[in-house]
């Protein structure tokens, strides 16, 4: 079968689709009570946030997002949801992952104005007119592609899922503190977790990147430009 | 971007080649299950019991289906075909029915046109409990009379009785008795009870599916498990459907740890598309997550160990209770684990090991990574500190003194099968340097980060005193006990769109971040002489590869890919005999003359050197093949018989700074060794056993699922906390590689020795800084600073709580405790 | 849309942000969001409406004047962490969460929260802090943290900043938890002496409802230490250990205590906030006089962003 990533403009055609949803009894004698879903009645959207219950809650009206450097429209998304569902669900930025929803685990880190945050503690409508950078909007002459590579050599990535937000902070960390102790390196990316590696391999692959970074340093115009060192 | 990353490996066996996956992970692009959408899905939610145990008794639909954007609600009563699941018995139902028997059992689902709506929908559903008192404690369970829990399950021994548990509440019990006179005891005693809680998995990527309902009836499914066959058979049977028309592909997946073996939102997902004829994402979040999947066993444990006043190990008795919560998972086969390796890596005359699993109103408890293991580990390597300490020995000493060596009889009659380093992995652990001691001056101790419980904490270094520990433990590998777990692989030789040769493999393994499609690709590498590799997704279009756990894959899916990569070869080779002329006992053996050699068929003696690309040219050669490993037999009544294919064993030290007014604990260092078997790819290797030894220093200082009257109360990462990169320090790792005979290339599983070994070396290193007996794992703050018992006084000994009570009790040079 | 307006306001200024509050009569506050954006997806808030601080620049405004420091509702905690002027402040912001959460979260979202385990809630307790809040139709008002910390916000009224009194001394913040990094505090302890007068303020988190202060301890080390000549060696042991004492017993009779958790029982707690107590005293002892922070804090782990 082919399945695809949520298209970019996916929301508002999936809502069309969904509406002509529901036929009951494929040939068994008793089935489950199915109903045609009324087109828009629910409103739009496929995001997860906010107001399960009875309350409909309100929605956000329409606001834009500046997204690793280009102007997103999100329309018709609800107060509550997080930067972190509209980059999945709405934008279909996907390398955001979604693994606690608490700001706990970092999986979802993007930049906002230039700083480290959780995309899923950021309310999306309140980040219209910053900048969002994602994993994909980190500059790909600059500190990322050498994280990248370092996690891939030092094998730094096993399921892969903390792998994004890992390289997003690790730029960030390194843009700013390029010859930050061990110490300051675990203590800065302890918002992030690995459930596989136990870290050595990361552990490895920073290091690496700062060796590296300091073999640069001693040649003008080498070093490494940070993300948004602030 | 990605121009500047690395390829991919294009190494064979041996060497560490990089994942061929890595690329996409670290860029972003790699679709896992919950990444994946297509147009007009519905999202699906899950209902769930607040209640450990309640009669159902109606169940209103309807005000959900009125919520705008919902299309359909499902209950047990929309369940066509068999209404209950599980790996190994069917006792869970699909959706609780008549009552629920553990708080978080799924009791209906929805699909919406937004997940939102789904959930507003979960709200207005409305499910009439009659709460009844639950029961959470195994003992009072499995205790003669207590009422059977779940009366209408089915058993789950090979006759479909309880497999001769003879309580309705036990999944399974096991006594093993050993040697001559099983209830010998030496001359040195030691014995206690021992407490290990609730571990949870904690996959970083919670559970998803995408079902897709087909135009032949059936259904296509990518979901992220660890088992695509297993999880068909069940999906199937629960739907109505031949298992043909329940065709799975697996999702990415973002970890397992045995959390994805068992089936949990697969049939609800179905059940919905085959009701709405839309395709359905299902998905859990966090809290879903800890509440939808199996855990680690919690265990009671009694242990008498005893040896002779020369530090000989005499015997060892044992008691172990695992609480397998509500429904049976994997508890059957888990309890098989804990009591065949609870006398530990020790040659013992005698043993008396007891254990059962028992179903309760907690969470079930199934699948993870050590499988039953460590638990045990966690008592006997407390036990052999305490004799050490006892017998006046070094403990390290006692260690090698009594570890096995291949052929050496366990406890279940059987030699055990070599290789068996154990000896020499705890004197190698011990050699290691140890790490400096804390200097004031140092800016990490400034900082305090580099002190008990960080910066914040403001450890006084005068306050902070060393332990430093060991374990030895031995896991088994593969499948047990007469199970034959086998994989299949299909693999073909072919031109690429290029021209160029190129080997495709197809294999229903899981890939769950362990890094098998680094692995196959090495194998074929090494079997076709060929450098690109391509590999078909995971499905069910292929025979079964068993599950990725049990430290299976390498050894078994690893030896699918290189049977069919070696069938593709013969025959290979016999065309070109055969093309060469060569006579028919050429063709019928062509390794006796021809071979593959960098790209090339080479035949010195025939004169023959033909590039693949010639000799593919008449078109692809394609070859399946299954791997089998040795037979093994059930126990019998006595806990006697061949029940584990073989062993890997692992060691650890630990070195760790406890605060001595706060109770909190860093873990400076820790050095393993391990029994590894033939090294397949090194950096792999380094990140299984790195990954094992962080989930088992998690169990040692934090991680905890806990329960209070059955209730999860801190299924969120907020309070369930897992280590992070200022928690866990460098591994300084030893492989030991003697190979794996029975294996291919000679190798052993390696992912789940280690994560046993860790946690008992954690604690010992804490009982050394502090000089307290510590029975229970996670380790907590105020069990190392406040007065009083630091194990809760479970009723695990058989003696009854006149044994507990004097559980402290060391015996002296002149015979029994207690 | 279906006749849905928009429900999120993003006003530019305080005042601004008041009237728009007193026009709405009910709605939440968003600051950094690690608290709020959860909370609503997880259903726990429910807001018609959100009022959104994030653009409100005098909101992230700080200094130090004659009555102390101020500190804007809207300074996220990484903006604190290598603040000079306020060593105690900035070594509690260090402490808090992770380096996201530092980057997010605020002092006006800390206060808003309330969360009684708030490393923030419980250094600004010792510092005898004050809120400043407006409102329209009352305007400005100004309210010890404690009195802030019960009553809650009033209705229609915005958290504008802290300010917390000039002090003249050592300052210091311990907390512990489940791990070593990017954990929420198990128990707090925050100490701020003032040298001039001797006065020690201190109070402990995770423990009661809301930071109680040690009061007993603090008139112990009023009567006992003489910050022109810091007692040394095994007197300022013993000092630091009874002091630690009084805080536990202050911990053990506090009102309103919080339920024991299976890692954290009651006992330990108070135990805990005791050791952290005394720990606190002793490194405000060792501390160099003239210096105003704690003398064995570390460099910052931190950023300081320009407001």
């Amino acid at each position: 079968m082919t399945v695809a990533g949520t298209g970019q403009d996916g929301t508002a055609g999936t809502v069309g689709t969904a509406g002509t949803v529901g036929t009951a009894g494929t040939g068994r004698a008793s089935g489950p009570v199915v109903r045609r879903v009324l087109a828009g009645g629910a409103g739009p959207g496929a995001g997860d946030d906010g107001y399960p219950g009875a309350d409909a809650g309100p929605l956000a009206g329409v606001y834009r997002l500046l997204v690793d450097g280009t102007l997103r429209t999100v329309d018709g998304a609800w107060l509550g949801e997080s930067l972190l569902t509209v980059l999945r669900e709405r934008l279909g930025v996907t390398s955001v992952k979604d693994g606690c929803e608490q700001g706990r685990c970092g999986s979802c880190s993007v930049l906002l104005d230039g700083k480290l945050v959780t995309a899923c503690t950021v309310l999306a409508a309140d980040a219209a007119d910053s900048r969002v950078t994602t994993l994909a909007g980190l500059p790909d002459d600059g500190l990322a592609p050498a994280v990248q590579a370092a996690f891939l050599r030092h094998g730094a990535v096993q399921c892969g899922f903390c792998s994004p937000g890992f390289v997003v902070a690790v730029t960030d960390l390194l843009g700013r503190r390029p010859d930050a102790d061990e110490h300051e390196v675990r203590e800065a990316l302890a918002g992030n977790i690995c459930r596989c590696t136990g870290y050595g391999r990361i552990v490895a692959a920073v290091r690496a990147v700062q060796e590296d970074l300091a073999g640069q340093a001693g040649r003008p115009g080498e070093a490494a430009p940070g993300e948004e060192a602030s | 971007m990605t121009a500047a990353l690395p390829e991919p490996g294009r190494a064979g066996i041996g060497a560490s080649s990089l994942r061929p996956d890595g690329p996409a992970k670290v860029t972003g692009t790699f679709p896992y299950a919950g990444d994946l959408a297509l147009p007009g899905m519905l999202h699906a939610r899950t209902l769930r019991s607040p209640h450990p145990r309640a009669r159902i008794v109606g169940i209103d639909t309807s005000a959900a289906l009125r919520v705008p954007g919902v299309a359909a609600v499902v209950t047990a009563a929309d369940v066509p075909g068999v209404a209950t699941y599980g790996l190994i018995g069917l006792d869970q139902p699909v959706f609780a029915a008549t009552e629920a028997r553990y708080a978080g059992e799924p009791v209906a689902a929805v699909a919406a046109v937004d997940a939102r709506a789904a959930r507003r929908a979960l709200a207005a559903i409305q499910v009439d409990y009659e709460p009844l008192p639950p029961v959470t404690d195994p003992e009072a369970a499995m205790a003669p009379g207590a009422a059977p829990l779940h009366p209408d399950s089915p058993g789950y021994g090979p006759g479909g009785d309880h497999a001769g548990s003879g309580h309705p509440n036990i999944y399974r019990q096991i006594d093993i008795r050993h040697g001559d006179d099983p209830d010998l005891v030496g001359d040195v005693v030691v014995e206690d009870t021992y407490v290990f809680g609730m571990q949870d998995q904690a996959f970083l990527a919670p559970e998803a599916a995408l079902i897709t309902p087909a135009a032949d009836g059936g259904i296509d499914m990518v979901t992220a498990t660890q088992w695509l066959h297993s999880d068909r058979e069940q999906i199937a049977a629960c739907l109505g459907l031949p298992e043909e028309l329940t065709r799975l592909t697996l999702g990415g997946v973002g970890g397992a740890f045995g959390g994805r073996e068992d089936v949990t939102l697969q049939i609800h997902g179905a059940l919905l598309a085959l009701a709405t004829g839309a395709p359905v994402r299902i998905a859990y979040d966090r809290v879903e997550s800890f509440l939808g999947h199996p855990h680690r066993h919690p265990a009671r444990m009694w242990f008498r160990h005893s040896a002779t006043r020369d530090g000989e190990l005499v015997a060892v008795q044992a008691r172990v209770i695992l609480d397998g919560g509500a429904y049976a998972s994997s508890s059957v086969a888990v309890i098989g684990n804990a009591v065949t390796h609870a006398a530990g890596p020790y040659r013992v005359r005698a043993a008396h090991l007891y254990g059962a699993s028992v179903r309760t109103n907690n969470p079930p408890c199934g699948a993870m990574r050590g499988f039953g293991v460590p638990q045990v580990t966690f008592g006997h390597e407390a036990q052999m500190d305490r004799l050490a300490d006892a017998l006046g020995m070094d403990p390290v000493e006692l260690r090698a003194r009594n570890a096995l060596k291949a052929g050496d009889v366990l406890p279940m009659g059987v030699p055990i099968p070599g290789p068996m380093p154990a000896r020499e992995l705890v004197e190698l652990v011990a050699a290691r340097p140890l790490p400096p001691p804390l200097d004031p001056a140092s800016p990490g101790v400034a900082s305090g980060l580099a002190l008990p419980g960080g910066r914040p904490a403001g450890a006084d270094p005068a306050r902070v005193r060393r332990g430093v520990g060991y374990a030895l433990g031995i896991k088994n590998l593969l499948f047990s006990e007469g199970a034959d777990d086998s994989s299949a692989a299909r693999a073909r030789l072919e031109l690429g769109p290029d021209g160029v040769p190129r080997a495709w493999l197809h294999t229903a393994c899981a890939e769950v971040g362990q890094g098998f499609v680094t692995i196959a690709g090495q194998i074929a590498r090494t079997e076709l002489a060929v450098e690109q590799i391509v590999l078909a997704p995971a499905d069910t279009a292929v025979g079964s590869a068993g599950s990725t756990s049990a430290s299976r894959q390498t050894w078994m899916s690893g030896g699918a890919v290189r049977g069919a990569c070696a069938a593709v070869a013969d025959r290979l080779l016999a065309r070109v005999a055969r093309a060469l002329g060569l006579p028919p006992s050429v063709v019928e053996a062509p390794r006796r003359v021809l071979s593959l050699r960098d790209g090339e068929i080479i035949g010195p003696e025939v004169g023959a050197r033909i590039p693949l690309a010639e000799a593919l040219a008449d078109g692809p050669v394609e070859a399946e093949y299954t791997h089998h490993h040795r037979r093994t037999e059930r126990l019998d009544e006595r806990g006697q018989g061949d029940a584990h294919v073989a062993y890997a064993a692992a060691a650890h030290r630990a070195v760790v700074d406890v605060d001595l007014d706060l109770g909190l604990v860093r873990v400076v260092s820790l050095a393993l060794a391990q029994d590894c078997g033939t090294v397949l790819n090194p950096l792999s290797l380094t990140g299984q056993v790195e990954g094992g030894t962080a989930q088992g220093l998690g169990l040692a200082v934090m991680e905890e699922l806990v329960t209070v009257d059955g209730v999860v109360v801190n299924p969120t990462f907020h309070d369930y906390l897992l280590p992070t990169i200022a928690d866990v320090p460098d591994l300084d790792f030893v492989a030991v590689t003697y190979p794996q005979l029975d294996a291919p290339y000679g190798v052993k599983g390696v992912g789940e020795a280690p994560t046993g070994t860790a946690t008992p070396a954690i604690v010992a290193a804490i009982r050394a800084a502090v000089g307290r007996d510590l029975r229970r794992v996670p380790v907590r703050p105020a069990d190392l600073v406040m007065p009083g018992p630091t194990a809760s006084a479970g009723a695990a000994s058989p003696g009854g709580a006149e044994t507990i009570g004097e559980a402290e009790t060391i015996g002296g040079e002149d015979g029994h405790a207690g | 849309m279906t006749g849905t307006t928009a429900a999120l306001h993003r006003p530019g200024t305080v005042g601004e942000a008041t009237r728009v509050l007193a026009e709405l009569g009910d709605a939440d506050l968003l600051a950094g969001g690690t608290d709020l954006v959860p909370a609503l997806r997880a259903g726990t808030r429910r807001p018609r409406a959100i009022v959104a601080l994030r653009r409100v620049l005098e909101l992230r405004t700080r200094g130090v004047g004659a009555d102390g420091i101020v500190v804007g509702a809207g300074v996220t905690y990484a903006e604190l962490a290598g603040w000079a002027p306020a060593p105690g402040l900035a070594a509690t912001a260090r402490a808090v969460g992770s380096a996201q959460i530092r980057n997010a979260g605020t002092v006006g979202g800390a206060l808003g929260s309330a969360n009684p385990r708030g490393d923030l809630l419980t250094f600004l307790t010792a510092a005898d802090a004050q809120v400043l809040t407006c409102s329209a139709r009352r305007g400005p008002r100004t309210v010890p943290l404690p009195d802030f910390l019960l009553a809650g916000r009033r209705r229609g009224e915005l958290v504008t900043a802290v300010r917390i009194p000039p002090t003249h001394g050592p300052q210091v913040f311990l907390k512990i938890g489940g791990r070593q990094a990017a954990y929420p505090a198990l128990v707090s302890c925050a100490l701020v002496v003032d040298r001039a007068d001797g006065r020690v303020g201190c109070a402990f988190g995770g423990v009661a409802a809301t930071p109680p202060r040690a009061r007993a301890a603090e008139q112990f080390a009023l009567a006992e230490i003489d910050w022109s000549a810091v007692p040394t060696g095994a007197r300022a042991q013993a000092l630091a250990r009874r002091f630690g004492e009084l805080v536990t017993e202050a911990a053990r009779s506090a009102a309103a205590q919080l339920p024991e958790g299976p890692r954290d029982p009651a006992d330990y707690r108070w135990h805990a906030v005791g050791v952290l107590a005394a720990r606190a005293l002793a490194r405000c002892l060792a501390a160099p006089a003239g210096a105003e922070g704690p003398a064995a804090e570390g460099r910052g782990g931190g950023t300081v962003a320009g407001s």
